[in-house]
């Protein structure tokens, strides 16, 4: 069947059209950053949703938002998708994505009116007017994916890779989380997220599930990425309570009652099953011919024995609990409680996977076989337990898993607050899922492109440059010690590698430090620095003890970055030098748009707070702060994770490279099938 | 099949606090909880314009649940205040007025709405703490070897809701039932599987409150015509009844043949099957002498009849809401199978006998043990029936709270008076660093003071109704109510204040409550602490739901403060 599209059907596609341009694009992106920028920030307040079907819904949420819209414009829709697609990795920056990409595309436009020749226009030999502009934009759109390839990796590498922080401190030599330096990231994290009097709570609640959570300190990646999996098992809302009365509980809480309760003290034997233990006459699939009176009697009396004979040898082997996930029937319900076994069924299918993931059981199935009793679990207790006004079971687990489960409470005062609570706390741990995975900023060598590399290298060997006012003094230490301990540190990342290309990319990650949590004071002076190093080489080496005990390099996991606004200052300003330098002048007028949009963040933060100074002064502010990074003002500023905001990046340039290539939206008939 | 639609684009509202229509909306609620608060507050008559339920009520759980609001703002407040009175029963109109004047000055005040809200939280913190700490002087100890102060607190419960037209001695005689049937559901031992008995309540239209009794053990309700047809020849058995509880159906169904199919042959007949089992199970039943059989769903005739001619009382339908205050009373567990069950299962009476309460009769069974009771309630017509039994709720819940945190307020507007001095003196000495953690002045701390002390002299305001003056002492900080017909110099010393335990002596100087005064410190707990305990009968509150209804309040005043944007979905 081929498509047949009769001549009519064109047209109405045709009158479907809409010619898609630049100032449309942008058009659209600004109506979607107007409702976003009253609610970012810390300052920013919250929306409240009401739905069709009439359920309120209280939040912050730049994705809940955006999706709660019902969008008509495709380029509306595609750009939350990106934004949610980008949530779906980092757990947070929605808003942000909107605002910067308004800011670069606003730049752009703003670029192009006043230089003609440059960005969006295409070849002059193309005489089509419509070639010229697809042109234009496929180049734009290219150009844009190079900026990224090629000039952001880089200077997160250089400019940028100085001033990371890690979360990870080591002292005596073993490496431990820092806890400040964990709470400070998800403070920041929550005060975008929640309303202000509850993110200080939010966030040190937070912190103390993490750490409840994990044993060692080398699991933590995998902890939090379990947590961040089954997160859904492991919180339970209860609307109606105070805020305050959130809190942790070790074990699980099923999020079902008893159905059959009988009290036990001590440490219970358990069972998980998937299917009714009790039979009935006939089964789906099955049927039941009754031919006598006495054979239906008999029948009946066999399944009703066959039920107690079970419930028996259960007894007798000391099983005290069933987790069932379908509804028993209310003979073996009967049965249980006459022999003394607690009984919670209709659980849900993710929970009973949790549970087995956690006691590394499996469910049995009836009729039993005889070693049922390996599948069974030893918990320490089983106990009903209410919250606001609803029973739950709390279920207190040993487990040889390296996850301690615990079981996080959640309270707000309506139920749209408490929804809103519980998917912050999701998203503070996709953050920290992305917190600590490595973060590779190029680690691959541009490989065409050897004097660019020099080029590079020789401009930071000369120290300072022109107009490079604020750090360049910091800056020229750090860089000392990246040529001195440029070579060791190069040997943990890519191991044969070619030595004599230590450049400052290949680099790749500078050491980290990392803020004492015991003095109180940062060390990031050179000794510690040194000894960082060293630590980080004993496991590159591999002939002495390795410090570690799994092979993940430490050296770039948990890498934070000082927030209000800093990040974004740095970058402009390597940007903006950059494209000073640079030879090409449509990579360079890219760098420049960006670096001016990059402004717009820090821009609004500053905007909905009240202040003497005027923005340029609060740059200046920053920029000082940098320099001289004490615990105090790492406190005022906040911290994020690089890595997210790394991906921040990417993923708007990513999204504007896609959007610049549609010049034509057409709508299609929904073509029923015949 | 469904129909395809063009939907309709979002509606957004920018900045709706400072909308006129919200500003309106609030007005009208605080007028109408305002209006139904306390002793002397005036009824509100809820219902829909296209017939149905008509109730009229002052209680705050079927007001608020009767409304249907417009506005999204206020449906997050009565939300809020409605899960506080699911969990806590008391305190929901304080809760309301509380929120609404705060709500209404706060949205007047030039600060910007998140430094109120963290000055508001402060502010509660310093309340809770106050009302937590030894030495408040608004508090009072539940000593549980006396019964007064758990028959005061049901007293001013139950006074408090005029829609149960209720006179003193009334609600006199209906505490002193709500009081006992408390001490008898709390255990007299302590050990790890005591729990708290029941109190089930059966209400009667018609008879005056006097009538209400207090019943030990449970009463079903059986109607007279069938009473004849149950009872067997014997009558009823008198001491010492066996008792058998089933939970499955005995109607001679065959209903549970599983998800497939069944095909019966020609020839035989199932429900003569289960019939015979049937009739072997009462067999059985005979032979171990129970004397009265009771099923949650239906008993087939056949059975009844067989059980009745010899001897055995079958009361059925008895319904899923007494089947587990049975097991509790008889020690019974109920059957669910038709397989001759042990004897353990079966459970004792102390006694079954007949009774009548106003035209309906009742089957009275009596346990051994006095864990669960009954609570006859009477009143003359519907509508008070059903505000007693609401209000008789509140006070049992109230009660219960009481076990755990045993601690009351005192009532009558004199805690919220007297909180309100204690922050306003508070507030004028905060310290610098203190501030400056919240980030603001110390005058605008003190504007957002003296609006939370507004809010709560309002609530304490609300109580008057009749156009008396509300004065209060600059000396404890207590409620005192003028009628309007006094002047306020010539009142006489017998004059109380609203929780009874002051006199007006001469002394303390007055002032209107609501006006400035110069602030002080209230006295302390020790120095009244002696009058407490000599006076006879005081008005008093609940601790727990108190506290919790001032937390709701502010949490949600912040909650709505905080809102940037309304967004409706049209659809």
């Amino acid at each position: 069947m081929g498509l047949l599209i009769d001549g009519n059907e064109v047209a109405q596609m045709q009158s479907h059209t809409e010619h898609l341009n630049f100032g449309k694009i942008l058009q659209v992106a600004e109506s979607l950053e107007n409702i976003l920028h009253g609610c970012f920030g810390p300052e920013g307040g919250q929306v409240m949703f009401i739905k069709s079907t009439g359920d309120l819904l209280i939040t912050k949420d730049g994705k809940r938002i955006l999706e709660c819209l019902l969008l008509d414009h495709p380029v509306a829709r595609m750009i939350v998708n990106s934004a949610s697609r980008h949530y779906s990795i980092t757990g947070d920056g929605v808003k942000s994505f909107v605002l910067l990409l308004c800011a670069v595309l606003r730049e752009l436009q703003a670029t192009a009116d006043k230089n003609e020749g440059l960005l969006l226009s295409g070849k002059a030999t193309l005489k089509n007017q419509y070639q010229r502009q697809g042109h234009a934009s496929r180049r734009l759109s290219s150009l844009l994916l190079t900026f990224q390839s090629r000039v952001l990796d880089c200077l997160m590498a250089e400019h940028l890779s100085p001033h990371f922080l890690s979360v990870f401190s080591n002292a005596e030599g073993n490496l431990t989380l820092c806890r400040a330096c964990i709470q400070q990231t998800l403070g920041t994290f929550f005060s975008c997220r929640v309303g202000c009097n509850i993110q200080g709570f939010m966030s040190r609640l937070t912190c103390d599930y993490l750490y409840r959570c994990f044993q060692l300190t080398g699991e933590i990646p995998s902890v939090v990425r379990i947590v961040s999996k089954y997160f859904s098992e492991l919180v339970t809302e209860v609307p109606g309570v105070p805020v305050d009365n959130s809190r942790i509980l070790p074990g699980l809480i099923l999020h079902r009652t008893f159905s059959v309760h009988c009290p036990a003290e001590g440490e219970v034997r358990a069972l998980v099953v998937t299917e009714q233990i009790s039979q009935c006459l006939s089964q789906t699939d099955v049927g039941f011919v009754v031919s006598s009176d006495v054979q239906l009697l008999q029948s009946q009396l066999y399944l009703r024995q066959r039920t107690e004979h079970i419930v028996k040898l259960l007894q007798q082997k000391e099983i005290k609990i069933i987790f069932s996930s379908v509804k028993q029937h209310d003979i073996l319900l009967y049965y249980a409680k006459l022999c003394g076994i607690s009984v919670v069924d209709c659980i849900p299918s993710e929970e009973i996977d949790l549970l087995c993931m956690i006691t590394g059981v499996s469910p049995i199935s009836v009729p039993l076989s005889d070693n049922f009793l390996t599948q069974s679990f030893l918990a320490a207790s089983c106990k009903p337990i209410v919250f606001g006004c609803k029973k739950y079971v709390h279920l207190a687990l040993e487990s040889p898993l390296v996850f301690k489960p615990h079981s996080l409470v959640l309270c707000g005062p309506v139920k749209g607050l408490t929804e809103q609570l519980v998917s912050s706390f999701h998203g503070a741990f996709i953050m920290l899922t992305q917190l600590f995975q490595p973060f590779y900023a190029a680690q691959k060598e541009p490989s065409n492109n050897v004097d660019f590399c020099l080029r590079k290298q020789t401009e930071e060997q000369s120290g300072s440059s022109g107009g490079f006012q604020n750090d360049s003094v910091g800056f020229g230490s750090h860089l000392e010690n990246n040529n001195d301990q440029a070579v060791p540190m190069h040997l943990i990342l890519s191991k044969g590698e070619d030595p004599a290309c230590a450049s400052g990319e290949c680099s790749g990650v500078g050491p980290p430090s990392c803020i004492c949590q015991d003095t109180g004071s940062m060390c990031f002076n050179e000794a510690d620095r040194k000894r960082h190093q060293e630590l980080f080489t004993i496991h590159g080496n591999s002939s002495n003890s390795v410090v570690l005990t799994n092979n993940v390099s430490f050296s770039n996991i948990g890498l934070v970055f000082p927030g209000a606004g800093a990040f974004e200052l740095l970058l402009k300003d390597g940007l903006h030098m950059f494209a000073r330098t640079c030879q090409e002048a449509e990579l360079a007028s890219i760098c420049t748009v960006f670096g001016n949009a990059l402004l717009s963040i820090p821009g609004k933060i500053y905007k909905t707070k009240s202040g003497q100074f005027s923005f340029p002064l609060y740059c200046v502010e920053i920029n000082k702060k940098l320099k001289h990074l004490d615990s105090l003002s790492i406190a005022e500023m906040g911290l994020e994770p690089v890595s997210c905001k790394y991906q921040l990046l990417t993923s708007v340039v990513q999204c504007i490279s896609q959007l610049v290539t549609i010049n034509m939206v057409v709508g299609v008939k929904n073509i029923k099938p015949t | 099949m469904e129909r395809v639609e063009l939907k309709k684009p979002s509606l957004c509202t920018a900045r709706p606090l400072t909308s006129a229509s919200l500003r309106e909306a609030l007005r009208v609620m605080q007028m109408m909880v305002t209006s139904c608060y306390g002793p002397n507050g005036r009824l509100k008559q809820v219902h829909n314009g296209s017939g149905g339920c008509v109730t009229t009520t002052s209680h705050s759980s079927a007001l608020l649940g009767g409304l249907s609001l417009s506005h999204p703002v206020l449906q997050v407040l009565v939300a809020s205040i409605r899960n506080h009175i699911s969990t806590f029963s008391d305190c929901g109109l304080f809760a309301a007025i509380l929120c609404c004047n705060l709500l209404e000055r706060c949205l007047r005040l030039p600060l910007s709405s998140h430094k109120m809200i963290r000055i508001t939280k402060s502010l509660l913190d310093v309340c809770l703490t106050y009302l937590k700490s030894e030495d408040c002087a608004c508090k009072v100890n539940v000593d549980f070897t006396h019964s007064r102060w758990l028959l005061d607190m049901t007293r001013s419960i139950l006074a408090s809701k005029p829609a149960c037209m209720m006179t003193m001695k009334e609600v006199d005689h209906v505490s002193l039932l709500i009081v006992k049937s408390f001490l008898h559901k709390v255990p007299s031992e302590s050990g790890p599987d005591r729990v708290l008995g029941r109190t089930l309540t059966v209400t009667i239209e018609g008879p005056s409150v006097m009538q209400s009794a207090f019943v030990p053990g449970m009463l079903i309700e059986v109607s007279p015509y069938s009473w004849s047809r149950l009872m067997p020849s014997s009558g009823p058995p008198s001491a010492d009844v066996t008792l058998a509880l089933f939970s499955v159906s005995l109607c001679g169904e065959f209903s549970d043949a599983g998800d497939g199919a069944v095909e019966v042959m020609a020839g035989v007949d199932p429900e003569k099957v289960i019939l015979d089992e049937l009739i072997v199970l009462g067999k059985q039943m005979v032979d171990d002498h129970v004397q009265i059989l009771l099923c949650q769903k239906v008993i087939h005739p056949s059975l009844k009849q067989y059980l009745k001619e010899r001897g055995v009382l079958a009361v059925d339908r008895i319904g899923a809401a007494l089947m587990e205050p049975l097991t509790q009373m008889t020690g019974a567990q109920p059957i669910a199978s038709l397989c001759p069950a042990p004897t353990t299962c079966y459970g004792r009476l102390r006694q079954i006998s007949q009774v009548s309460y106003g035209n309906k009769q009742y089957l009275h069974l009596v346990p051994y043990e006095t864990a669960v009771c009954s609570i006859v309630l009477c009143n003359r017509n519907e509508t008070s029936v059903k505000e007693l039994k609401r209000t008789c709720q509140t006070a049992e819940h109230t009660l219960n709270l009481l076990l755990k945190d045993p601690w009351l307020l005192l009532g009558g507007g004199c805690t919220e008076a007297h909180v309100a001095a204690y922050i306003r003196h508070k507030s004028l000495s905060v310290h610098s660093r203190y501030l400056k953690e919240l980030g603001c002045t110390a005058s605008e701390y003190k504007l957002v003071a003296d609006c939370f002390c507004f809010a709560f002299e309002a609530a304490a305001r609300s109580l008057e109704h009749d156009g008396g003056e509300v004065l209060t002492d600059l000396q404890d900080g207590h409620f005192w109510s003028v009628p309007p017909d006094i002047d306020g110099e010539h009142v006489d010393t017998k004059h109380v204040c609203g929780c009874r335990l002051l006199n007006k002596g001469d002394g303390p100087r007055w002032t209107v409550l609501g006006s400035p005064y110069e602030p002080f410190s209230p006295r302390n707990r020790t120095e009244i602490s002696s009058l407490l305990l000599a006076k006879e009968t005081l008005v008093l509150d609940s601790f727990t739901a108190k506290c919790n209804a001032i937390r709701v309040a502010v949490d949600t005043t912040g909650l709505i403060l905080d809102v940037a944007y309304v967004i409706k979905d049209e659809n």
